[in-house]
């Protein structure tokens, strides 16, 4: 049987088919896992994160218009459900140790790139969760700060204001943790964010 | 600008990083989401079936009173008619009283030559029949006294002294087993009073013993899984398979813990020999002892015509090894419609020794499983394997034992699949075998 393609899984979970639902699970959940891992603080809140997103994912699908891709659709609603969980679970107050990151075994490939990508989202997850949240919303979900203000309730200079904090903190670790060099010309700029 | 510049540039690593890394959920979370979609169905036949389980009950329960109402009233009118019948009720000289006991009033009607006349006037009666008063009765009376019953509950105590008056209580016993026996005036007090079966007890016709029951039993069940090597006279066997064992040695599974709860509705044959037929709902379990890894591609070869096909799944469990152990679950929700006969070996009206036997359509309500992959390394789901329609076969023994009006039953019990738990797509062949411990409660319906 050849893999089902993107319209026929969509079909599939229209009619409530499982095979179809679980197609679909299969080729978003690891890199949705990844997404709530990035906001959640530990890997069983990103699981529960996981599976009440996607509950709403099946639920919902029949809203999805084909204006986009599939993917970004499901992502808004796995992000959107990770902020209200922490929300609901005032999560925001829960400080992280920002020295030491905490070393999680998580399964992966040992290729390099995926090996630095582990580290630099690790490094992410050491943030305290307010910045933490306004950085993952804004410079890799690419929320703007206006956006991000109606989502978290607070004001818009405030997200602004966190997220510099958030980026110069996570500077600050990348290059403690020798993932970055910090850049004293842009040629060395390039150089560093090359790959 | 370099500023910007770099801003930008740092974003952009970010999210390029961010996007690079992947994670694998664990099992549980599938199986929340998929819990979370399916359970309505789920919930649906369960509400059916517990609406069947309950409407059998109540209407069981409704035939039982209203054939005690019938009773009642044959019982009534048979009174009615005993004042004209041509019956002996009463010798030349003496009274008779003929009690008449209902639902709702006792009366006592005295026969004398074949007139009838109270003696008391009606007492209305709130549930106690029993309310009758002192009857009396002459010394050289040797009458046949009749008692009618309305209805089936037994008396309040209400003893009466035999001289002259009679124990209502062992009176009623006698009246309800039938034939009445014949009332010996001269017995002493307290005595039994024996009533001479006659023509005259004829008026209250024995109810006759009811060939029906229903019953209703439960049993903990414990659910093995035999696995039979792949079909070699398929054409289409899976390639890349060397195990050429039986397949359980690559395998573990243990055994769990499920559940059996039904009811049936038996006919006596003969006094040895019954025939059942009933519904019955199946919950049958047993766990697989696996290894979780990332997730891999995984096969599976079909037995399919014209063309071999293959299912191909993502899954995360291997067989072998892996990461860390994990336990899965292998769950199966069954219907069943039990056609059976069981025979009395020994024992007596009260104590019993019996067998029995049943063939069982079974109908799959819903599976949570996992499958092996064509080369035995992984374990994937597929609904869509799962046999929808199977048959069981029972065997049973057990000791049953009566007791006010009800027969209960203890023993131990086997059941067998007689088809595999998947289509025959499937390679591999599945039987569930299950042991249980029966306890049942069964009533004759009258």
């Amino acid at each position: 049987m050849s893999p089902m393609t993107e319209e026929a899984i969509l079909q599939g979970c229209l009619q409530n088919n499982a095979v179809a639902q679980k197609e679909l699970y299969n080729r978003y959940s690891p890199k949705m896992l990844a997404v709530c891992y990035r906001f959640a603080h530990n890997r069983e809140d990103a699981e529960d994160m996981l599976q009440e997103g996607f509950i709403k994912v099946f639920s919902q699908i029949h809203t999805f218009r084909n204006q986009g891709a599939f993917e970004g659709w499901v992502r808004r609603i796995i992000v959107h459900t990770c902020i209200n969980n922490l929300k609901k679970n005032k999560k925001f107050n829960e400080s992280v140790d920002i020295i030491h990151a905490t070393a999680v075994q998580v399964r992966e490939e040992s290729v390099p790139s995926i090996v630095q990508a582990k580290q630099v989202v690790e490094c992410i997850r050491v943030l305290p969760i307010g910045y933490r949240t306004v950085l993952n919303l804004y410079a890799i979900e690419g929320y703007s700060h206006k956006e991000i203000a109606d989502m978290l309730d607070i004001e818009e200079s405030t997200s602004r204001s966190q997220y510099t904090r958030a980026k110069q903190m996570l500077e600050d670790i990348l290059v403690r943790k020798k993932i970055l060099q910090k850049p004293a010309r842009k040629i060395d700029i390039l150089a560093a964010f090359g790959g | 600008m370099e500023r910007n510049f770099y801003n930008d540039e740092f974003e952009e690593f970010l999210k390029q990083k961010a996007d690079q890394y992947k994670l694998y959920p664990s099992e549980r979370v599938w199986s929340n989401v998929y819990s979370s979609l399916h359970n309505r169905k789920r919930w649906f036949t369960l509400g059916l079936l517990l609406l069947l389980i309950t409407s059998t009950l109540i209407v069981s329960r409704e035939i039982l009173l209203s054939n005690y109402a019938r009773v009642a009233q044959k019982v009534n009118e048979s009174i009615t008619q005993t004042s004209n019948s041509n019956k002996r009720l009463v010798s030349a000289n003496n009274e008779s009283p003929v009690i008449v006991l209902s639902a709702n009033k006792a009366s006592i009607n005295t026969l004398s030559n074949g007139r009838s006349s109270k003696q008391n006037n009606t007492t209305p009666n709130t549930g106690n029949i029993l309310n009758a008063g002192t009857i009396t009765i002459p010394e050289n009376a040797n009458e046949t006294t009749a008692l009618v019953i309305g209805n089936g509950s037994m008396p309040a105590e209400s003893e009466f002294d035999y001289t002259g008056r009679t124990n209502i209580r062992e009176a009623t016993r006698i009246a309800l087993a039938l034939p009445l026996p014949a009332i010996n005036s001269k017995k002493p007090k307290n005595s039994k009073p024996s009533v001479q079966n006659d023509d005259a007890a004829a008026n209250i016709n024995p109810a006759s013993k009811s060939k029906w029951s229903l019953q209703l039993y439960a049993s903990p069940i414990v659910s093995y899984r035999r696995l039979s090597n792949l079909n070699r006279n398929s054409k289409f066997v899976p390639v890349a398979i060397n195990f050429d064992n039986n397949i359980d040695d690559y395998v573990r599974h243990k055994p769990a813990i499920g559940f059996e709860l039904g009811t049936k509705v038996q006919y006596n044959l003969t006094n040895s020999l019954s025939l059942y037929v009933g519904a019955q709902l199946n919950y049958s379990r047993y766990y697989i002892d696996a290894y979780n890894y990332h997730t891999e591609k995984a096969s599976i070869a079909l037995n399919s015509f014209p063309v071999a096909d293959t299912v191909s799944k993502y899954t995360s469990i291997r067989n072998f090894e892996g990461y860390y152990p994990e336990q899965l679950q292998n769950q199966y929700f069954q219907l069943s419609m039990p056609i059976g006969a069981e025979l009395k070996l020994l024992g007596n009206r009260r104590l019993q020794l019996s067998i029995a036997g049943s063939i069982q359509p079974t109908y799959l309500i819903s599976s949570n499983s996992y499958l092996l992959s064509s080369d035995f390394k992984n374990y994937v789901q597929n609904p869509d394997l799962a046999r929808k329609f199977n048959v069981h076969t029972n065997f049973e023994a057990f000791v049953s034992y009566r007791i006010g009006g009800l027969k209960w039953q203890l023993g131990p019990q086997f059941r067998y699949q007689l088809l595999s738990s998947y289509t025959n797509e499937y390679a591999i062949r599945e039987y569930l075998t299950e042991f249980g411990f029966k306890l049942g409660v069964s009533k004759t319906i009258k």
